[in-house]
């Protein structure tokens, strides 16, 4: 078993986890009680939120590829 | 807290029974699929060697023992949900096994397994509550319509990453025992931290746990048996209901990080939903040493297994063993998540 490729992700897994941890704090400490109150402001609250939200989803999705590129480029043989 | 004289005796049968349906039976239903011809090319052995499969429908008769089991000691809706969900999963993933269903036909049938749960909870108020409990920082506000949609997604998602990880001997079966451990210590947590904590919610997953630990012995290097797309589909859909149910979602979405990670990337470099049989490159393929290698080309799909392959090939046994030794790792941070949520 190559030890470095399971530290490797292992490391990704951790990250991953971590995100979960730092959006899920953004989550309920910024974006839940975003105002002003629906009705009131140029832009709804509920639809900030929204958006807000799967930015997160985004962002945790883009980190993870970005993790794969450079894991896989490490880990590849030069040709 | 020492459990009651009922729920340890809830306890033993609802992991008891699922255990002496797979160890008794799964010798003659392996028989029968054999005498069937249904038998399916062990692909990752330098000799041909044949398989029985689908040992699905024998898992979910194990499952549902189990959860009758519960119910019989004490009434309750949630081994009347975890049975249902059991069903219409296996019921998807049997056609599947027989027919066959398409990548984007699989995971929209699969959403019909959230239903069962949207019902009961319209009718008894007490399945699940609808809050997400994050680590930390407490739980969100109740959102009826959203954790529906939630559960809705869930289906095909936690489904479709054990399917997608049910490649090599042993991999499903001890992913499952590992990720439902987990999930059983987040509940325990739940319920030290919660006053009038129903411990069915912990019974219910030991159906689960034993049918997979039972299984894991047919199913270990070299497997005398595979599970099939009924096993799989079953296995990830009652896992999503569980955590629901327990009240332990985001916990037990950190366990199945890789079969996620795993997910996430066979959908991007595939661009899409595509059954296994459609991918035009493998992700890795069986060299003249016996071992196995990542396939070096760009375009061929990227899966965890091609991953812990880039750079040194290895046997089928030793990939098994590297991708439970993630999942280990993913299932204590999943309990390190339950002890930030429930016990913090």
């Amino acid at each position: 078993m190559s030890r470095t490729n399971i530290y490797g992700l292992m490391l990704i897994i951790t990250i991953a986890w971590l995100l979960i941890l730092a959006e899920s704090y953004l989550f309920i400490a910024v974006i839940r009680p975003l105002g002003p109150s629906i009705h009131i402001g140029p832009l709804p609250s509920s639809f900030a939120k929204i958006i807000l939200t799967a930015g997160l989803g985004v962002l945790w999705v883009a980190v993870m590829f970005t993790l794969d590129i450079l894991y896989s480029r490490r880990g590849r043989t030069p040709t | 807290m020492l459990p009651t004289g009922t729920e340890l005796l809830t306890f033993i049968l609802a992991f008891a029974l699922p255990c002496i349906v797979v160890l008794v039976f799964m010798p003659r239903y392996l028989d029968l699929l054999r005498s069937r011809g249904r038998l399916a090319t062990d692909v990752h052995k330098p000799q041909q060697t044949k398989v029985p499969t689908p040992a699905g429908p024998l898992l979910i008769a194990a499952i549902i023992a189990g959860e009758v089991a519960i119910y019989l000691v004490n009434p309750s809706t949630i081994p009347v949900v975890a049975i249902e969900v059991t069903l219409i999963a296996g019921a998807i993933g049997i056609y599947d096994d027989l027919r066959g269903l398409g990548g984007i036909v699989k995971p929209l049938l699969l959403t019909l397994a959230a239903v069962p749960l949207l019902i009961e909870e319209q009718v008894h108020h007490s399945l699940y509550a609808a809050v997400l409990n994050f680590p930390l920082f407490g739980a969100t506000g109740t959102h009826f319509i959203i954790f529906a949609i939630l559960i809705v997604a869930a289906m095909p998602v936690s489904a479709n990453a054990f399917n997608m990880l049910d490649a090599f001997n042993g991999e499903i079966s001890g992913f499952t025992v590992l990720v439902s451990v987990a999930l059983a210590t987040g509940v325990v947590m739940e319920g030290l931290a919660t006053p009038n904590f129903d411990y069915i919610r912990l019974a219910a997953v030991l159906p689960l746990a034993a049918t997979a630990v039972c299984f894991y012995y047919y199913n270990k290097f070299p497997a005398k048996a595979f599970d099939g797309d009924s096993g799989s589909l079953t296995f990830g859909a009652l896992y999503a209901t569980l955590a629901i149910m327990g009240g332990v979602e985001i916990a037990s979405l950190v366990a199945l990080i890789p079969a996620v990670l795993n997910s996430y990337y066979i959908l991007y470099s595939m661009r899409g939903l595509v059954e296994h049989k459609q991918m035009e490159l493998r992700p890795t393929y069986l060299g003249k040493d016996g071992k196995l290698h990542a396939t070096e080309k760009a375009k061929a799909p990227t899966t965890l297994v091609r991953m812990i392959l880039l750079g040194s090939p290895m046997g089928e046994k030793q990939i098994v063993q590297s991708i439970l030794t993630l999942t280990v790792f993913a299932c204590a941070l999943s309990i390190l998540t339950s002890a930030l949520t429930w016990l913090v």
